[in-house]
């Protein structure tokens, strides 16, 4: 087993996998750029290389400089996190060519399911049904124009060499489609380092089914079941559930064995997901595969009671998978809510900055992933993402009530987050009946503004704050003041 | 006591009288509330109001230490004394007038593409300059409709709040 891993990464998700490595006793090395010299994945890792320079080409996506850090520290396994180089087949050919040992897929599992248009191929040479569309990428505005015609209107175009929304535009006009080409192929140029797109036919009211996939190094391959992640702003998701409250159990059996069709089909080892699109009529069609452990993998481990980035590192040190299909049993009913430094009132502007105060919520069935701190600083250079609130409850209705109770008792103060809007998603009719498709948020979310249900308790709180001395004070202490305050006069409690 | 708060925009009249037993609230001229005990520790307040505990978490704002930020189930409120938001905006009146919008940028960014040159007439609200931080893609607009006078950043630059990077001259709309 592994005596030392480094962590490519950042954030909650670094804080995360190197948890599971002190669970399992092997040590973890955090690299972190000038900009992330507090972070709390530094404080809590081993130890800690800095590799200068904030901008992402400088650090974190910068092959050489992770290699060198795992080198000098001894780290004899890399473990990419989400993001970043985690679905670069350039990481994963380093390590090799440096023994040392990449945390997911070979690099040619990368490279082909990497690439949107071979993954479909690999799919249809398969048997799992894919949305019909291109399958090789193209930027010729008149070949884009014939295939869009092929395909019919409303047509998506999208990055082969990546996800995450970037680089998707959804077109229902052919006029729109040449500018529309233009602007989707520089923003993957931009996220991905290449430009190349394809289209898709643009399936109405979808919803967003994913399964989660492991498989070993000698060819062993199961599913843990799904998470449904529809609810999603700009196609990035911002709540995720399992189980999907659309899946009956014979649409759940289906499902899973094309997953693992599709994984089996791609030589599939480590952690993955398979990603489908699921229509109203209960059709499915593969969308990708994700070779990478994902932001909402926590969902999954909530149900099966499992630990992914566990299993990922003993697939990865060459064990044999633990587990067979028919152990794997999903219990209750898990939601995640991810938390990112955006401003709801603003358009969801990001608002990097200094968090002030925040505290965690907490009991029975909360799961906080978090990358912060009160008095840490979010920095402008990355994705906000802050953290992630995970319940698991008996049932879905349980799991949405505990959700919203977390998130109210959950004070982040310093930077703006949408914990508000995601309170009101939650409470939501359509939500609450499993109404949910990747339009749900510009169906019945369109023009969203926070409610003043608690203006008169917030008052409250200040002129008492006040009376005791101002907040600015802050010393949690009482102050000595000539008048008596109030609160001298209050009950008992006296602080 | 009489309290006036500036609550986000609206203001909130707050009378509050000192009974033997804690203190009595009345909001908006309504009902007067029972504020019975408290307990301050740190920024986190809990107090109990006509018989129901009620948590609030406080703290300063960066951007003005005379604004306190108020989070109640997850519902966040900007919150001063209204008297002294009305001292300092006369205050700022009297300094001068406020300068023009201008094509800034809302955080630091890096510009990803100029959509106009020297010389082009441009509209209320047209996209100038496209620039990108976080991996979101922001376009700015032009603030009032005129004539471009100079373009003071490149793609690729690293650009922050507060520096111009287009000139617009102000003009007459749609002159043709």
């Amino acid at each position: 087993m592994f005596r030392r891993i480094l962590v490519a990464n950042r954030g909650e998700i670094a804080v995360r996998i190197m948890n599971t490595c002190r669970d399992m006793d092997i040590e973890s090395v955090a690299v972190y750029s000038d900009a992330d010299e507090k972070s709390l994945h530094v404080i809590r890792a081993d130890r800690s290389v800095c590799i200068g320079d904030p901008r992402p080409s400088e650090s974190y996506l910068n092959i050489d400089k992770i290699i060198k850090a795992a080198l000098e520290t001894g780290a004899e396994a890399i473990h990419p996190g989400y993001g970043f180089l985690a679905e670069n087949p350039g990481l994963a050919e380093a390590c090799e060519q440096n023994g040392i040992t990449f945390i997911g897929p070979p690099p040619s599992v990368i490279r082909d399911l990497g690439d949107k248009t071979v993954a479909r191929r690999i799919m249809i040479g398969n048997g799992v049904p894919v949305i019909p569309g291109m399958t090789g990428p193209a930027k010729d505005p008149g070949l884009l124009e014939k295939e869009a015609e092929k395909i019919g209107y409303p047509v998506m175009i999208k990055a082969a060499a990546g996800g995450g929304g970037r680089g998707m535009r959804i077109v229902r006009d052919p006029a729109e489609l040449g500018e529309a080409a233009i602007s989707a192929s520089s923003e993957a140029e931009k996220a991905f380092s290449s430009g190349e797109i394809y289209l898709e036919k643009y399936i109405e009211e979808p919803r967003h089914v994913e399964f989660q996939v492991l498989g070993d190094s000698h060819g062993a391959v199961i599913h843990l079941f799904e998470r449904e992640c529809s609810v999603q702003r700009r196609h990035q998701k911002i709540i995720e559930e399992s189980p999907s409250p659309a899946l009956d159990p014979d649409l759940r059996e289906r499902m899973g064995r094309a997953a693992l069709n599709a994984a089996s089909a791609a030589g599939y080892v480590n952690a993955g997901t398979v990603e489908f699109l699921l229509d109203a009529k209960g059709n499915f069609y593969f969308l990708e595969v994700n070779t990478r452990l994902q932001v909402e993998h926590p969902v999954t481990e909530m149900i099966t009671g499992l630990d992914l980035v566990r299993h990922q590192v003993m697939i990865a040190a060459g064990e044999p998978l633990m587990l067979k299909q028919a152990d794997v049993v999903p219990r209750g009913h898990a939601l995640e809510c991810r938390i990112y430094a955006e401003d709801p009132e603003k358009g969801f502007m990001p608002c990097p900055g200094r968090i002030d105060f925040m505290k965690d919520p907490s009991g029975p069935g909360v799961r906080v992933d978090s990358g912060i701190y009160s008095g840490c600083t979010v920095p402008v250079d990355y994705d906000p993402i802050l953290s992630k609130v995970i319940v698991h409850s008996e049932s879905r209705e349980c799991s949405i009530n505990r959700m919203i109770n977390a998130l109210s008792d959950y004070p982040v103060i310093g930077v703006e987050t949408p914990i508000s809007f995601l309170i009101d998603i939650l409470d939501s009719e359509p939500f609450r009946q499993g109404d949910t498709c990747t339009d749900f948020i510009e169906r019945v979310f369109p023009d969203w503004s926070p409610c003043n249900g608690h203006d008169i308790e917030a008052c409250a709180a200040y002129i008492i704050r006040e009376l005791a001395g101002g907040v600015k004070n802050d010393t949690g202490h009482e102050q000595a003041r000539g008048i008596p305050t109030p609160w001298q006069t209050l009950g008992n409690w006296r602080m | 006591m009489d309290y006036t708060l500036l609550v986000g925009d609206e203001k909130i009249p707050v009378r509050v009288d000192v009974r033997e037993s804690g203190l009595s609230m009345e909001f908006r001229q309504g009902e007067a509330r029972d504020i019975s005990t408290s307990l301050i520790n740190g920024n986190r307040v809990t107090f109990t109001m006509d018989g129901r505990n009620v948590t609030a978490y406080l703290a300063p704002d960066q951007g003005d230490r005379d604004v306190t930020i108020v989070m109640v189930r997850g519902r966040r409120y900007r919150i001063m004394d209204a008297g002294l938001a009305e001292l300092k905006a006369a205050r700022k009146k009297a300094a001068g007038p406020d300068l023009p919008d201008s094509v800034t940028p809302p955080m630091p960014s890096v510009v990803v593409r100029v959509l106009v040159g020297e010389n082009d007439r441009v509209t209320k609200g047209q996209g100038v300059i496209v620039v990108s931080a976080m991996k979101t893609e922001t376009t700015l607009a032009a603030p009032f409709s005129g004539l471009v006078t100079g373009i003071h950043a490149a793609e690729g630059d690293s650009v922050r709040p507060g520096q111009v990077l287009v000139d617009i001259e102000p003009g007459p709309e749609n002159e043709e």
